[in-house]
């Protein structure tokens, strides 16, 4: 078995490779000239990558069938099913490399396959860690040029912000009383190998992690950034819990909408390796868009999720009143943040339906959207409505205790943890 | 009353994809992506040269797109000639002549777009014509975001003496009359 541990860095490859001997390839005998050319090329040697031997491969190709199927989880129990899948997706591909790795807030390293698929139109493909499902490996071609821009595209694992995540995909992933509550999918996200270590919630746009934490860190200091820094609420935006996603370094948001209903925002750098999203896309019968990087789509294993456009075609043919006031609440949370069709909610408010109009309000209430309480009032709504309406004008707009509701009230903290340089436990005081 | 910021409305309906495109077309950096508050807008900052940087603010609450020029001047120069080609703003006249309109719809539209920019329109006469229209306006609706939106028109000096005028004539609306002239008073003495 590969041990986490031991897959070489970025850095410490390059200065170690001259000293190395090379392993050769001979006990692939039927290998295409294209793998003979990467690994006599050296380029990959320079960034990283560890040529394997044939047993080196085999334990690596069990390593890869268990990182799927669960066989060495602890979690869950191993899956026939998903260990037939792994040998119908990994036939013909036949891992011949590790590494470079990212390496997790502990400083805990994964390190990354190389698996060759020889034949006519054979090429490489890349397995950013043994977790990452087979259906969701990307191809990177058989040029030492593409071999490389997939490894600087993936290692080290970018630190992005914000504004280098261009993206959003936005899915409903379901109510709290079908899902659970917020800990519970937060547990259920603690075990999510494609996601990093360490959330944090809306009062932070960008991760408040360090990259790594200090040498010596204990439990205590984790767990008291983790309540008085990171999981600092913002009541002006929706309850959030971010997390990052290990291999693109996309944030994989959950949300809490109107106290009842769960979003999924997943903000990411457009992949360029579409043909793993359509190979993910087609195993898991889902339309993820094809930019989407793949730790992303893994990441999303296990949830059910219905999209804006979907729910978008619903709510155009639907009919039955209950049922369009169902779509508005979560479609109001899906266009949180879509200036365009939050403001067109406006064009419901003449909808004979008083239940249309209670899911107007409550997206007015909880998105402090005066022009769609105003354009009710105008609309002639129902009396109840009116009344309530007008109880908003008079007391000037909505208040401020209808904002967003912290899921965990006695949890987040009002002062900042910050990381002592000798890794001892210490609390700021404001 | 003045403002270094060239500020402009875009139309109702009208889509920023413009400000987008022209964003990419001219390789703008961006400078900024932060979502909206309760009370606050979504922000789309970019940096258009070494000096000049462009604004997008989307006003959820009221439904008003503004976008914001830094380093021109309130009169504008060539960033702020690219964005008035591209986009599709609302004219000031045109701002006036809604807010002053008796449909209730159009005088909300345009003294929420009015709002926005009375930073830059302030000094204009037509802007406390225009409140004193939306604060009498038949439809209560329209004159409660007068009352409501009153902090945005203070540097008005007839502003207290409009409010008292309306005591005795708002019957629903009377508690935020109130409110209003006291929120005056305790800015009056600091």
């Amino acid at each position: 078995m590969w041990s986490l541990s031991r897959g070489p860095t970025l850095s410490h490859a390059v200065d170690s490779v001259p000293a190395m001997s090379r392993t050769e390839l001979d006990w692939l005998e039927d290998r295409p000239d294209w793998l003979r050319g990467l690994h006599e090329g050296g380029a990959l040697d320079e960034r990283g990558v560890t040529w394997l031997d044939e047993a080196a491969s085999t334990e690596a190709t069990a390593s890869l069938r268990s990182g799927y199927a669960g066989e060495d989880s602890l979690t869950r129990s191993p899956e026939d099913a998903r260990v037939r899948m792994f040998i119908t997706e990994a036939e013909g591909k036949i891992p011949v490399a590790t590494g470079p790795s990212v390496t997790d807030l502990y400083g805990i390293e994964t390190p990354a396959y190389w698996l060759a698929e020889p034949g006519l139109s054979g090429r490489l493909w890349l397995a950013p860690s043994r977790d990452f499902h087979p259906f969701a490996w990307i191809p990177v071609g058989a040029t030492e040029q593409a071999a490389v821009a997939a490894l600087e595209h993936y290692f080290p694992s970018p630190d992005l912000t914000r504004l280098e995540l261009p993206r959003e995909l936005r899915v409903f992933i379901g109510y709290r009383h079908e899902i659970g509550d917020m800990h519970d999918l937060e547990r259920a996200m603690t075990f999510n190998r494609m996601l990093g270590f360490g959330s944090w919630c809306s009062g932070h746009l960008d991760n408040p992690w360090p990259e790594t934490v200090p040498e010596g860190t204990g439990m205590l200091a984790l767990t008291a950034f983790q309540h008085n820094t990171a999981s600092v609420h913002d009541p002006g935006r929706p309850w959030s819990q971010t997390w990052r996603t290990k291999h693109s370094g996309s944030y994989f948001t959950l949300e809490v909408h109107q106290r009842d209903l769960f979003v999924l925002s997943v903000r990411y750098r457009p992949s360029p390796y579409l043909e793993a999203m359509e190979r993910s896309n087609a195993h898991n019968e889902t339309r993820l868009p094809l930019d989407l990087p793949p730790d992303v789509a893994v990441a999303m294993e296990g949830l059910a999720w219905a999209d804006v456009p979907d729910l978008e075609a619903d709510l155009a043919a639907a009919e039955d009143p209950d049922e369009i006031a169902g779509l508005l609440r979560v479609l109001a949370a899906l266009w949180d943040g879509d200036f365009d069709k939050t403001t067109a909610l406006r064009g419901w408010a003449a909808h004979p339906s008083t239940v249309v109009h209670g899911a107007l309000w409550d997206a007015a209430l909880q998105y402090n959207l005066q022009f769609l309480c105003d354009e009710m009032l105008l609309a002639g709504t129902s009396e109840q409505l009116t009344g309530m309406c007008t109880r908003v004008l008079q007391i000037g707009g909505f208040p401020e205790q209808m904002k967003h509701q912290d899921a965990y009230p006695d949890q987040a903290g009002t002062e900042p943890y910050e990381w002592d340089e000798d890794g001892e436990d210490e609390e700021e005081d404001e | 009353m003045s403002t270094p910021y060239w500020r402009r409305i875009l139309r109702a309906g009208a889509p920023a994809a413009a400000l987008h495109e022209l964003a990419a077309s001219q390789d703008w950096q961006q400078i900024a992506d932060e979502p909206r508050r309760h009370h606050h807008s979504r922000r789309l900052g970019w940096k258009a040269t070494e000096d000049v940087e462009v604004h997008l603010l989307e006003f959820f609450t009221h439904g008003q797109r503004a976008v914001v020029l830094a380093g021109e001047g309130p009169e504008g120069g060539p960033v702020a000639a690219s964005l008035e080609a591209a986009l599709d703003f609302r004219t000031l006249d045109e701002i006036y002549a809604d807010t002053t309109s008796d449909d209730p719809r159009a005088a909300l539209s345009g003294f929420y777009a009015l709002t926005e920019l009375t930073s830059l329109v302030g000094d204009d006469p037509r802007t406390s014509d225009a409140y004193l229209h939306v604060l009498q306006h038949k439809e209560m609706v329209v004159r409660a975001a007068a009352l409501r939106l009153t902090g945005a028109y203070r540097a008005w000096p007839g502003l207290k003496d409009a409010l008292i005028a309306r005591r005795s004539l708002e019957l629903d609306l009377a508690e935020l009359v109130d409110e209003m002239i006291e929120y005056l008073e305790e800015e009056e003495s600091g």
